[in-house]
């Protein structure tokens, strides 16, 4: 028999009326089971009643869930288990994990999960991985120190789900984990975009060429923002197709791209996501459009999230994909709302400078945007990192260049600084390239 | 008819079966954690196994 194509050719080709019918369904069923057993959800919906739910409309008008009401929720001690506070649902002896958000934006959320959550979270992965698709003759290697983070623990039990072999790459350094890769020769790897990147240039330090004389020939990317210029500097440098995949801790991963490589689909009906007009927050956006994504697991128990406001702003796809999925997609994302700052009076998105960088510029291999106000006036310096074989010379060709496409990019000025080799920092889970230093200078 | 190329009545069937006859070897098997707890991971692939059956009856 030839093989399938989907993980499950039932649900990921359903008609749109069919799916969205089982997504409401299961979205009361989520909400009667948080309001019965969550004592966060049962202050928060109080009187609320899930089987009136029958549409999407009707989805919408329900409150939303972000991450500080979460954080807020575990902060009260109480009478409830102290680690997750008032956002356990059910009995603490049914919880067989904890894992925790990275903390990007603040103190990390812990998440706890039950035998059977977990399994969940597990199996939305491996539908997404095998939409990628990675296979039973897939050997994986992992780059990445699991711990207390979820990122890749759910991606690991995935493709072990799928039959590929796995190859945990925690407790190496980098120059160790790219001998390992030449060792064992793994067909994928999983990791952040960052870290593709930083492996590919130590790799490249050492007298190996990925894109030759590895074997990697699938990259799954998850933990960041992965931009279409970054995507391809990754199949370029490791000869290797380069999935992205979206996704929070709270909600566990929701979208990915197919074997198209286009727009990323919704893992539908594992979730609900709505796509929300930025402005109102109460109306659907159409394909084409920019929207917020609010994301609802419909399989979530122990760690219930009812219509989690992301507030990641995105492009929301044709969902015309010649791979016959029927799910919706993103086109593209343009990172968190607020994330988007007002620097010299222009809204700028830290994303830009890498689309700008990583597209233009194979010479520059890390980079720093730093924002300071020493004055009235707020100041962009962009710190930056080359090859060590560029010149001086070439370095102010880079230069000017550099500053006229991002003038032309985000309307500012950007004042250029150039690091020496190796002095910029590397990231293996989430970069942190912008730092905002107004009004923190002069306290 | 989108289903007619897979036996989804009948594996829908089987499925029943087979989580009538888990709910009923956890039931026996109280005291017996060995039993008792190897059950448990079955119930919960019976789940997602609905799931995937398009069974929208899972709680």
């Amino acid at each position: 028999m030839a093989e399938n194509k989907y993980w499950n050719p039932i649900l990921e080709t359903l008609p749109r009326d069919e799916l969205i019918k089982i997504q409401i369904g299961r979205f009361r069923q989520s909400m009667a089971f948080a309001i019965k057993n969550c004592p966060m959800y049962q202050e928060k919906y109080k009187g609320v009643a899930p089987e009136d739910i029958e549409t999407l409309d009707d989805v919408r008008k329900i409150p939303f869930t972000d991450k500080e009401e979460l954080l807020k929720a575990q902060e009260c001690g109480g009478p409830f288990p102290f680690l997750y506070g008032k956002t356990l649902a059910g009995d603490l002896t049914d919880v067989c994990a904890m894992r925790q958000t990275s903390g990007t934006t603040g103190r990390p959320l812990f998440v706890p999960d039950s035998y059977k959550s977990w399994q969940w979270r597990v199996e939305a992965w491996t539908a997404a991985l095998y939409m990628m698709g990675l296979r039973q003759t897939d050997r994986v290697f992992i780059p990445f120190a699991y711990n207390v983070y979820v990122a890749f623990w759910s991606s690991h039990y995935a493709a072990e789900k799928i039959g590929c072999e796995v190859i945990p790459g925690g407790g190496l350094d980098t120059k160790g984990r790219i001998e390992k890769i030449k060792e064992v020769k793994p067909t994928a790897l999983f990791n952040t975009p960052s870290f593709g990147l930083h492996m590919a240039e130590a790799a490249k330090e050492m007298g190996i060429d990925p894109a030759k004389d590895l074997t990697v020939r699938k990259m799954v990317c998850s933990g960041e923002a992965l931009s279409e210029p970054t995507r391809k500097k990754l199949e370029a440098l490791w000869n290797a197709e380069v999935h992205n995949q979206l996704g929070t801790a709270e909600t566990c991963g929701w979208a990915g791209t197919c074997t198209e490589r286009r727009d990323l689909h919704v893992f539908e009906p594992y979730f609900l996501v709505e796509f929300l007009d930025p402005e109102t927050l109460t109306t659907a956006v159409n394909p084409g459009e920019q929207g917020v994504a609010v994301i609802t697991p419909l399989f979530f128990r122990t760690f219930p999230v009812i219509r989690f406001n992301t507030k990641d702003l995105m492009l929301l796809g044709k969902s015309d994909c010649p791979c016959g999925r029927t799910s919706l997609t993103v086109e593209k994302t343009f990172g968190r709302i607020d994330d988007l700052r007002k620097v010299r009076g222009v809204l700028f998105s830290p994303q830009s400078v890498e689309e700008v960088i990583r597209g233009e510029y194979p010479q520059i291999v890390e980079y720093e945007i730093i924002v300071t106000r020493p004055s009235v006036m707020d100041e962009i310096t962009l710190r930056l990192e080359t090859h060590s074989s560029v010149g001086t010379q070439s370095l102010e060709q880079v230069g000017q260049s550099l500053q006229q496409h991002l003038k032309a990019k985000t309307n500012l000025r950007f004042e250029l600084q150039w690091c020496k080799p190796g002095e910029l920092p590397r990231y293996t889970l989430k970069a942190k390239r912008f730092r905002d230093l107004r009004g923190k200078e002069n306290p | 008819m989108r289903k007619e190329p897979y036996p989804v009545s009948e594996m829908k069937e089987t499925l029943k079966r087979l989580e009538t006859e888990a709910a009923r070897l956890k039931s026996l098997s109280e005291g017996i954690p060995g039993v008792e707890k190897n059950i448990n991971p079955i119930i919960a692939f019976i789940d997602i196994l609905k799931f995937h059956l398009d069974d929208s009856t899972d709680g």
